[in-house]
């Protein structure tokens, strides 16, 4: 590719052709404000921040839209511009409400922050804040359409990232909204509550539904036995919120700070990612040794996956794994198992988990089979911001906190549990279970380079004993459609499955880029979680779930075996075609 | 109107097989439908749009968003008396926006089974300044607009005479 040359201020800059303006200034550590432009999406120009004034060419060009050309001389940055910049930003806060201390972006608001830098101290232009009811229909979302500033972010996420159309624009002009196909209320659309809109939006207009009230009463109220459990990827990433680096492994001051916030005993998602792999391992052996059911079979562990499958590809339920996600799993075993041998009486203990997702908060009451212990199995899940915000109103010196370690007989995990967190991970770490169960090999392969990084479909052949398997990894739920094509035109003509294995994530990246995580997350904040959670993996010295000795104790005093009666009766759930559209 | 009442049946595949007929399946052709659904219904009922998505693979957000875009489509069944007054530049100076403040303030005071009989809304130029201002009185344009005509536009309407002019 051809490489153009451009003076930003003053600097001369080559960069390969097609370059956006905004980009090229970045190589010369020149930021050009914006609102609506987000590294994972196509530039719009929709808010009109990013104006810059090219040499020669009339007006001022957007710089998130145009591209580089030959001899360029750009200026980002002058007292006109910034003039300009400021009456954007106040013909925006003349549509926004003036709710900033009570709203739930408060402090990591990217308009707020602009507010700030810019210096705006009053208002110029008439308010015109339509009234319009906020949407909480979901139970994982609340959707404030007074602050939304039509940057169309969440939109072009959730139709062009995820595939999922559940959010539009409605009418047009000052009159557009980000709203459901007809303006129903957003439970009744194709929404699959990823929250990767709450995770773009700039504003407060998308944010999760707080549950963190809730959370302190159950610890406040006597009687109960809280218990708690972190996600995989959770740990990598709310250092962010207390100024560590992306990636940052805080699992031990995470343990010490919620046993601080008076969880009665600390658990751990990754103890039942192990089971979750202990499961569909041998189911995957089931399908793949015995030729019971069909292949390819396709992991189940992301609730908005599920939920998207059943709505748009019901044609794929035969092939799901029917195992629980570690969430659940670790939710129905704390109620039975862990009362059983503390003889706690399981209607006193509530499960609280932290996630780094909204659609957990859907999972707890997805179907009667989320109630297998008797009661609801997980009480509240929270969100990885939700916890940190719990940990700063208690005061908690997160970053001087020492280590410590989890509670016993839910709390061990393996390397291959950790990988859960990103995407690719359940795959790699089914594949370390599934080669022993084959073989009996005690060290077997631990390591699948081919389905690691942020490639949208990531596609391997590898050998187990002496048989080929083909796998296929998509993470972002705009790349499944292709994946599953893939597997129905291999079907329709009659041929060998084209995949055995198929890993999908509704994310991009994983649960790491979870709709749940600390804000402005890019592919490059991505990539340091994920060097988190393979490091947490290397420094495990299990790296194998059937290793994982309180696994092992689960089996040998409770489960008995792998997809034994008890466990399809505990960590088993079924799927059900779902129309798209409620009404 | 005189327009039948769509069904769930007649705003189903009977009725876009019946009006979009050999329309090829390609996205071009999703606004002819959307037209098409909307001359015979005069709007486009959830219903039809469900179906069009379907058949042409189009996600029902889409449909919507061409929908709500353009004034032309309506989501809704139209009034039983749609009354649509220019804000185009020389009706507006010839008071067409009082005229409409008035015929809301008219409306309003009418008894809430009366006042749905009506459909009142607003359009920018129609083309016939000459005689503006003016309204469009179901298919009927009536121009040279004042309050007064227009209070008798309404009771006109509301006690079912034709004689409106």
């Amino acid at each position: 590719m051809s490489q153009i040359n451009v003076q930003i201020n003053g600097m001369a800059v080559a960069v390969s052709e097609g370059t956006s303006l905004l980009d090229a200034a970045r190589m010369v550590q020149v930021k050009i404000p914006t609102l609506c432009k987000h590294p994972d999406l196509v530039a719009t120009g929709a808010c009109g921040l990013c104006i810059v004034r090219v040499r020669g060419m009339a007006g001022f060009p957007r710089a998130c839209t145009t591209p580089v050309e030959e001899g360029m001389d750009i200026y980002t940055h002058d007292n006109e511009l910034t003039e300009v910049r400021r009456t954007v930003l106040e013909l925006i806060l003349s549509t926004h409400p003036n709710s900033c201390l009570t709203c739930g972006r408060n402090g990591s608001c990217e308009l707020q922050t602009l507010a700030a830098d810019f210096s705006i101290r009053e208002s110029s232009f008439a308010k015109y804040v339509p009234e319009i009811p906020r949407d909480t229909s979901t139970g994982s979302l609340i959707f404030d359409f007074e602050k939304c500033i039509k940057c169309g972010r969440c939109v072009h996420v959730c139709q062009d990232l995820q595939n999922v159309w559940a959010l539009s624009f409605l009418n047009r002009g000052i009159h557009t909204r980000m709203a459901p196909a007809g303006d129903i209320a957003l439970a009744e659309s194709p929404c699959v509550r990823c929250g990767q809109c709450s995770a773009h939006c700039p504003t407060g207009a998308i944010i999760e539904l707080d549950e963190t009230a809730e959370v302190w009463r159950l610890l406040r109220e006597p009687g109960n036995h809280v218990v708690v459990q972190i996600a995989p990827s959770v740990r990598v990433a709310i250092g962010e919120e207390f100024g560590y680096e992306p990636g940052t492994n805080l699992t031990g001051q995470l343990y010490a700070a919620l046993r601080r916030l008076g969880f009665h005993a600390i658990f751990d998602t990754n103890f039942s990612a192990d089971v979750t792999i202990m499961e569909e391992a041998s189911e995957f052996i089931e399908r793949f040794v015995h030729n019971r059911r069909e292949l390819p079979l396709i992991t189940s562990c992301c609730p908005s996956w599920t939920d998207y499958m059943e709505k748009f590809h019901p044609d794929f339920i035969p092939h799901f794994s029917t195992a629980k996600s570690p969430q659940q799993m670790l939710g129905v075993l704390a109620k039975t198992y862990y009362a059983a041998r503390r003889g706690l009486d399981p209607s006193t203990i509530k499960v609280i988990s932290i996630m780094p997702c909204t659609a957990k908060k859907y999972e707890l009451t997805r179907s009667h089979e989320m109630y297998a212990s008797g009661y609801k199995d997980v009480d509240i899940a929270l969100t990885t911001r939700e916890l940190a915000r719990m940990i700063k109103q208690a005061g908690i010196e997160f970053h001087r906190l020492p280590p410590e370690n989890a509670d016993s007989l839910l709390g061990t995990y393996s390397g291959a549990g950790t990988m859960f967190g990103t995407t690719g991970g359940v795959m790699e770490a089914a594949l370390r279970t599934a080669q022993y169960f084959l073989t009996g090999e005690k060290m077997p392969r631990l390591v699948f380079e081919e389905i690691r990084g942020l490639t949208g479909i990531k596609e391997a052949k590898i050998e187990l004993a002496g048989q080929e398997i083909r796998l296929a990894v998509a993470h972002g739920l705009g790349h499944v459609a292709e994946v599953l094509d893939r597997v129905r035109e291999t079907k329709r003509k009659g041929e060998e499955p084209r995949y055995h294995f198929i890993e999908v994530m509704a994310c991009p990246g994983g649960c790491i880029g979870g709709g749940g995580q600390p804000y402005g997350v890019t592919d490059e904040i991505r990539a340091k979680r994920m060097q988190g959670i393979f490091q947490d993996d290397r420094d495990k010295t299990i790296r194998c779930s059937h290793d994982n000795p309180e696994v092992i104790e689960l089996y040998e005093t409770f489960l008995e075996k792998p997809l034994s009666e008890k466990a399809h009766q505990l960590l088993h759930t079924t799927y059900y075609a779902r129309p798209i559209y409620q009404r | 109107m005189g327009e039948p009442e769509p069904t769930q049946q007649s705003s189903g595949s009977d009725a876009i097989c019946e009006f979009i007929g050999n329309l090829k399946v390609e996205n071009d052709n999703l606004i002819l439908a959307l037209h098409a659904i909307e001359n015979r219904f005069g709007y486009v009922p959830r219903q039809s749009a469900l179906l069009l998505s379907k058949r042409f693979s189009v996600p029902l957000a889409r449909i919507y968003e061409v929908l709500t875009f353009y004034h032309y489509f309506r989501t809704t069944p139209s009034a039983e008396h749609t009354l649509t007054i220019c804000l185009g530049t020389s009706c507006w100076l010839h008071g067409s926006e009082k005229i409409l403040r008035n015929s809301q303030n008219l409306l309003a005071e009418l008894p809430p089974e009366e006042r749905q009989r009506f459909g009142l809304s607003e359009v920018r130029c129609v083309g016939c300044c000459s005689l503006a201002p003016l309204v469009f009185a179901g298919k009927k344009v009536i121009g040279r607009l004042t309050p007064d005509k227009m209070k008798q536009i309404i009771e006109g309407l509301l006690s079912n005479r034709g004689d409106i002019s």
